[in-house]
């Protein structure tokens, strides 16, 4: 399990860190877990842009990164990268 | 009318929660809403499919601008999927509100005390408004009272299953040892159950099987509101003591004498 930036600051803004060199040549994929399911990215997503390509922007839905919830708020800014495990939940029926 | 009641930052009337599974249809769902009465309904959280490109949303017919939603964290097993789980319902709904389960056994579907109580020491420390499931233990109560829960949700008997409320005496002592709401929270399977819970001096009811798996679910809903309605009119008004014997509640003197 791979400790997680609380707080906002690695997350936070270009999904680049450090060489920005790197970034114009070969951008490795980025392989995450979406609810369960292995997803591949050709290159850095934010969670605005996950939940463009999968149709759920316009959806009630709440969103986790290696369980720890991103304020919608934050959805533009923060990144998803290799190997993350994302979350992505909505309210269904159930009483207990 | 019976006066309302307060959970955490929440003023109440109605003292019926109903759940919102099982229903045929989110329409069934908030026809039986209606005729509950009911102003807070509780709802699970749970992933997206993104695969599926069904859009329709329980939300869409139980808007949480009219209804005061109570997410739960129905199936969690440990204390971080309770948590996380309570934390997502809390960004997704807008809510401090959170119905805590913490299964310890999926056959019976009783709660895990233990845990239970840890999850409820760190979402009460979050600032959540914590309202526990727990059995119908009346120690159990007390310390989830103590590490600050709005409430207690002891079970009437297991989640589904529609046999009544088993121990009413256990229930009893529960509402003697806290100070706190007690909700009764699952077993529930006819409106009679949901009176005695009443009765018994509890500040609700919780269900969602008893209303959904009936053969007319919006029917028993208006049944269920009557029932709580009836059971704490009646813990209000004081239930006559209980004798052994008949006593007579016609004058005994002047009766007819025959020649």
């Amino acid at each position: 399990m791979r400790a997680r930036s609380t707080g906002g600051g690695v997350r936070a803004g270009s999904p680049t860190r450090g060489n920005l060199g790197e970034l114009s040549a070969n951008v490795p994929p980025v392989e995450y877990v979406l609810n369960g399911a292995a997803q591949t990215a050709g290159a850095p997503l934010s969670v605005l842009e996950l939940l463009t390509r999968f149709e759920l922007l316009k959806r009630r839905v709440a969103v986790a990164i290696n369980a720890e919830v991103v304020p919608r708020s934050r959805f533009g800014e923060v990144w998803i990268r290799d190997g993350d495990h994302v979350e992505v939940i909505h309210a269904v029926g159930g009483g207990a | 009318m019976s006066a309302s009641y307060r959970l955490g930052e929440l003023e109440l009337r109605s003292r019926l929660i109903i759940g919102t599974g099982k229903y045929r249809s989110f329409e069934e769902n908030r026809k039986a809403l209606d005729a509950s009465g009911a102003e807070m309904v509780t709802v699970a959280v749970r992933r997206v499919d993104v695969a599926s490109r069904e859009r329709g949303s329980l939300l869409d017919w139980i808007p949480p601008d009219r209804f005061h939603i109570l997410p739960n964290t129905a199936g969690c097993t440990t204390v971080q999927e309770a948590v996380t789980t309570a934390r997502l319902a809390r960004e997704l709904l807008d809510t401090q509100l959170v119905k805590l389960e913490v299964i310890g056994d999926t056959r019976t579907l009783f709660p895990d005390t233990a845990a239970t109580l840890e999850a409820a020491r760190i979402l009460v420390a979050d600032g959540f408004t914590v309202l526990p499931y727990i059995t119908d233990d009346p120690v159990a109560c007390m310390r989830l009272e103590e590490l600050g829960c709005a409430a207690v949700m002891p079970l009437g008997a297991p989640i589904g299953s529609g046999l009544g409320i088993r121990n009413p005496a256990n229930i009893r002592i529960i509402l003697e040892s806290v100070s706190c709401p007690v909700i009764v929270d699952a077993g529930v399977g006819t409106a009679s159950d949901a009176a005695i819970a009443l009765e018994l001096g509890c500040t609700a009811v919780l269900m969602n099987s008893g209303i959904a798996g009936a053969k007319d679910p919006v029917k028993m809903a208006h049944a269920m509101k009557l029932a709580v309605e009836a059971g704490r009119a009646a813990y209000e008004a004081g239930r006559m003591p209980r004798r052994l014997h008949a006593q007579a509640s016609s004058p005994e003197t002047g009766l007819v004498e025959l020649p």
